[in-house]
């Protein structure tokens, strides 16, 4: 019985390590955030892409070249639009929205990572 | 052709379809336990209690604690893979906020089930047995039932807000920004929670909790209650 669950724990442990501490590549190749790259424009993009994952993947897709189940696909997004998106609601004078809707809610809290979730969402693929 | 399945986010994926597999077996038994097992055991005839004590029991805590550990387990995987994945600075947004307070409640309810529910029954299991057997009862098995049933209610109370907030993280952003300050929120929710999770362990106040139309409405109120606090301290 006890090498049973000892084997059980030893099987456990070995789970969480496996695939939790790996170094997993980035989820989305529009990133472009290597291992050990530091330089300010990567820090910013990854800094973009923390946002990202925790804030907008509640309707629009963890990768945000695909359209979300909720929201459309955002890649590309220019700084006005993610400006008229997270702080005043509506869009850019002219802009033609892929999945127009009042469903999205408005982030002012948002404002200071702005930037850094455009360098995340303009990243080189 | 590449499958999704086997991209970084379509590995979490399979972590998390075994999570709610695993999820389902864990509180699908709590709920068993607390809605029905509990109510009829009090009108049964004490043989036919016996009978099932030896023979239905053993079986659904079975299923019931080793389904709350691959649910921690696969739970404790996820949230290491999305923070490895995405930065560590995920635990600080609104997703973070959410599971870090759906994880709390759940990590407590994992410790409950294999820390105090499960040695509580094992007694009471031994005693229901050995009187069977035309033994004398164990003299501690009553206060180790009063002690699991309260345990378990307890876990009961902890599932409706444990549910709501892992929900939340996924589908409710919260105003949740560099600005917000986490200290008050984990102190409040140490405090709030620390104090049921003491009486769970230690105490031996029921309250509400003695009745299931009682445990529902006051994990309602409790979801609400936590919901509001996370909500306002966030942006204290």
């Amino acid at each position: 019985m006890f090498d049973r669950r000892f084997l059980m724990f030893k099987m456990i442990v070995a789970t969480v390590g496996l695939f939790s501490g790996c170094r997993c590549s980035p989820s989305t190749p529009a990133t472009g955030v290597t291992a050990g790259a530091e330089d300010p424009k990567s820090a910013l993009i990854k800094r973009g892409k923390t946002v990202y994952a925790g804030n907008c993947i509640a309707c629009h897709n963890p990768d945000p070249k695909l359209a979300g189940s909720v929201g459309p696909d955002v890649y590309g997004s220019s700084l006005e639009l993610l400006r008229a998106r997270l702080l005043k609601g509506g869009y850019p004078e002219g802009y033609q929205p892929k999945r127009p809707g009042a469903g999205m809610p408005l982030f002012p809290h948002l404002e200071p990572e702005i930037e850094a979730l455009h360098a995340f969402l303009n990243a080189a693929p | 052709m590449s499958l999704s399945i086997f991209q970084t986010l379509g590995v979490y994926y399979l972590f998390k379809w075994m999570h709610f597999i695993f999820g389902i077996i864990w509180i699908g038994h709590l709920y068993y336990f607390n809605f029905t097992q509990m109510p009829s055991f009090a009108e049964m005839d004490g043989a036919t209690k016996s009978n099932n004590i030896q023979k239905l029991v053993p079986r659904a805590l079975w299923w019931f604690r080793w389904g709350a550990m691959f649910t921690f387990v696969t739970g404790l995987v996820m949230l290491l893979m999305w923070g490895n994945m995405n930065g560590h600075g995920v635990y600080k947004t609104s997703w973070g906020i959410n599971i870090l307070t759906g994880s709390a409640l759940a990590t407590l309810m994992f410790l409950n089930v294999w820390l105090v529910i499960w040695p509580a029954q094992k007694i009471v299991i031994a005693s229901t047995t050995a009187v069977a057997q035309g033994q004398p009862a164990l003299p501690e098995a009553a206060a180790a039932g009063a002690r699991a049933m309260l345990a378990s209610r307890t876990n009961t109370l902890f599932s409706i807000p444990m549910l709501f907030f892992m929900g939340a993280a996924s589908h409710l952003p919260l105003q949740v920004g560099p600005e917000s300050n986490f200290g008050l929120l984990f102190l409040v929710l140490a405090v709030v929670l620390g104090a049921i999770e003491w009486n769970a362990v230690k105490g031996s106040k029921l309250g509400p909790l003695a009745s299931v139309k009682g445990v529902i409405h006051a994990g309602l109120g409790l979801a609400v209650a936590l919901y509001l606090l996370v909500e306002v301290l966030v942006r204290v």
